[in-house]
């Protein structure tokens, strides 16, 4: 099993869109693929109209008093099922402060999903955080969306500086494993000079990807759909675009299509 | 079923709403093992889909339904390989052992798919339409529709399923779910002419013969040769320990011609042994890793497909059809003719069973430490013919001192096959790496590390020998205590 998150320091970048539709293309390719929103706003969970509880709440997913399995919901896309997102994860650096190891937790919680899912992706919130480094340790590759702005390279660089921070030893002393970053672009605007210039010199500096996704109406019309673009129109660019970060995040995680 | 369609949307208003789908043709097979593994756990597997689209196994157990999705569609058997990882697979791999499931009917049938929607818009339930039923499909989370929507289905006269009547439709097709090949019908009894019983136990061999030799043809899974063999093996003991009961010219050819039957699956079987044996062997090596076992199975695996090709030509040779063709003819003609002045049956087994039980004890105890290997494999061969007369004999047998007796013999039977088969096994090692060496090419040279691994389980297997020898001494004086005698005394009327 595998773990990616999609993971930004800011917000309305683009990582929702980017979990929802890497999670569904990921199921179309035959992974069994779990989608965990782990943001307190509940996007994801919106989209695929799942309502935002979990019985408990994260209280009771963090300390194990209920199974995560417990509180999966199938979507309408076969091969997807959705860990929705519920209010109470707000205080969900609180609880993981109350334990043993708490930048492990969410890894050791995801651990007895491995019979049955192939992919896990974690749709995080934005901060930088305890919550944070208990994703960082979980997964195997961040997704993270780039907005074409000089600002935008400053907190991917932050990003890294924290990653680096938690391989000398995290809030808890322990190293933290340092794992794969795709950092992209996101909500591009290919009419713009500034954004051709930003995202074009980008990748010798900062080691981003070549995968862009512009900024189309489809994307935002997800919200009014309530499903990825990757299904209500599969052959348009949004579609294309998130289907060529499909392909590179596959790459990196080493998964091959079922 | 546009009826039936209109009675859902009906029975679910107004607490639902749903949303139809098109109509979709549906083709499903249905597969068990040949020996019906599943059936006997509870479990039923069916690979469904549309006709021309991606094709998918589910599994329903007592506990669960596990669906993983095929690379192709199962022509002629499907194994837990072709299954990805997960749970379905680990389930298939503990249930079918060596078994392969095979395609055992397939029924194509027009659904339409109707979603039921919470008041977001989200399906949380699937009802699959069909001309008269409706198949619930419940959604991971969504447990209390699933058992909602049954109930307003059933509440309004709809027939529910939850899967398919799996039974129904094998039963349809004309099998017998359960049934394994080799019945005795009718069942002999104590007053049976010792002819007929005879005969009626060598046609229920027969009967598992015949039905074992498309499987082992088509080389579907290791179980059809096996069991093929032990048909084989079972009838010419009958033959051998009862066919003075039988014509004896009949009795004559049936033996040399179940002999070659034998002889000719016998280079299957044994290759089939050693592959199935290699992860165990493996891991008994010290000196090297596993995988210097490889060019060994690379070998195996060459010889197996020439010798499948020769064994197949050979069950399917005229010479087969008409032996097993006239021996279902003799067998029939002596349940059907006249008895004349026979014995009954039971005459003949107390008879049998106490030559049979009497040599066991005199060959076992003339049995010494120093006796050489052949003495022990010869015992082994009457306490075989031991086991063999028993069950020859079971349907007109008290079934307790029977059992009693059969469980003591095992104990025997082990360690004697045990010190034998090691031997045979060793052999067999060497002779295998010999022929490796001698059809070895530049191309494909064999690595010393492979002979010498070889040579490791020799010495394994020489040990193996040892100890069954020195466990020996110990089990037969079990075999030979008062209170089996006393078992066999009462199943042979005091002859033993």
């Amino acid at each position: 099993m595998k773990v990616l998150a999609t993971y930004a320091i800011k917000g309305g970048v683009g990582k929702t869109s980017a979990a929802v539709n890497l999670a569904h293309l990921a199921a179309r390719d035959g992974l069994r693929t779990l989608l965990w929103d782990l943001d307190p706003q509940g996007s994801a969970t919106y989209l695929f109209r799942v309502r935002p509880k979990v019985k408990g709440g994260g209280r009771a997913l963090v300390r194990g008093a209920r199974a995560l399995d417990d509180a999966v919901k199938a979507t309408d896309h076969e091969g997807l099922d959705l860990l929705p997102a519920d209010f109470t994860y707000r205080s969900l650096d609180l609880e993981l402060d109350a334990l043993k190891k708490p930048t492990r937790r969410l890894r050791r919680l995801l651990d007895p999903l491995a019979d049955d899912y192939d992919l896990v992706v974690l749709d995080c919130p934005p901060s930088v955080s305890l919550s944070s480094e208990s994703v960082v340790h979980a997964a195997d590759l961040l997704v993270v969306p780039l907005v074409p702005a000089a600002l935008s390279l400053r907190s991917y660089e932050q990003l890294v500086a924290f990653l680096d921070a938690l391989g000398e030893g995290g809030h808890d002393g322990a190293r933290v494993r340092r794992p794969d970053v795709l950092a992209f672009w996101s909500m591009v605007d290919r009419r713009k000079k500034a954004h051709r210039d930003l995202v074009a010199g980008s990748a010798a500096t900062y080691g981003t990807s070549d995968v862009v996704v512009p900024n189309l109406a489809a994307v935002e019309q997800m919200a009014e759909r309530r499903e990825p673009v990757t299904a209500s129109a599969p052959r348009g660019p949004a579609a294309q675009a998130y289907h060529r970060l499909w392909v590179t995040t596959r790459e990196r995680l080493g998964t091959d299509p079922a | 079923m546009a009826e039936l369609v209109t009675a859902v949307e009906a029975a679910l208003a107004p607490r639902w709403s749903v949303a139809g789908g098109p109509a979709r043709r549906t083709r499903m097979t249905v597969l068990d093992t040949f020996d019906w593994r599943l059936h006997r756990s509870g479990a039923t597997a069916v690979v469904t889909g549309p006709p021309a689209g991606t094709r998918s196994l589910v599994l329903t157990t007592p506990d669960a339904t596990l669906t993983a999705p095929l690379a192709e569609e199962p022509e002629t058997r499907l194994v837990p390989g072709d299954v990805p990882p997960g749970p379905l697979h680990d389930h298939l791999a503990a249930v079918l052992d060596v078994r392969a499931l095979l395609p055992l009917t397939t029924v194509t049938a027009t659904e339409r798919e109707v979603r039921v929607l919470d008041d977001e818009r989200k399906t949380v339930v699937r009802l699959h339409v069909g001309a008269d039923a409706v198949r619930v499909q419940e959604l991971k989370g969504y447990a209390g529709p699933a058992r909602a929507v049954r109930e307003a289905l059933q509440g309004a006269g709809i027939t529910v399923l939850d899967a398919p009547d799996v039974p129904a439709l094998l039963v349809a097709a004309g099998h017998e779910p359960g049934r394994l090949p080799g019945r005795l019908d009718p069942a002999p009894t104590a007053t049976t002419p010792a002819p007929v019983a005879v005969a009626l136990v060598l046609r229920s061999f027969l009967e598992q013969l015949e039905a074992n030799v498309p499987g082992a043809v088509a080389d579907l899974d290791p179980e059809f040769v096996h069991d093929l063999r032990i048909a084989v093996r079972r009838s010419r003991s009958a033959i051998k320990l009862a066919g003075d009961a039988l014509p004896a010219d009949a009795a004559a050819r049936a033996a040399a011609e179940l002999k070659r039957l034998g002889d000719v699956t016998t280079p299957v079987r044994d290759l089939d042994v050693h592959l199935l044996d290699l992860p165990a062997l493996a891991g008994r090596l010290e000196a090297f890793a596993p995988d210097t076992l490889d060019p060994f199975a690379a070998h195996l695996a060459r010889h197996r497909t020439g010798e499948q090709r020769t064994m197949a030509r050979a069950l399917t040779a005229a010479r087969t059809t008409r032996f097993l063709t006239w021996w279902r003819e003799v067998l029939d003609a002596t349940v059907d003719g006249e008895a004349g002045d026979a014995a009954p049956v039971a005459d003949l087994a107390a008879a049998r069973l106490a030559r049979a039980h009497k040599r066991v004890l005199k060959l076992g105890g003339a049995i010494t430490p120093d006796s050489p290997a052949e003495d022990l494999h010869t015992l082994r061969k009457r306490a075989k013919e031991l086991r063999y007369t028993v069950d020859l004999f079971a349907p007109v047998l008290e079934p307790a001192p029977a059992k009693a007796v059969v469980g003591e013999l095992k104990g025997l039977q082990d360690v004697l096959g045990a010190f034998q088969d090691s031997e045979v096994q060793r052999d067999a090692l060497v002779r295998i790496a010999a022929d490796m060496t001698a059809e070895q090419t530049a191309r494909r040279p064999v690595p010393v590390t492979t002979l010498l691994a070889l040579g490791e389980l020799a010495a394994h297997l020489a040990a193996d020998q040892t100890a069954a020898r020195a466990r020996f001494a110990e089990r037969f004086a079990r075999f030979t205590r008062p209170a089996v005698g006393r078992h066999v005394a009462t199943l042979t009327g005091g002859r033993a």
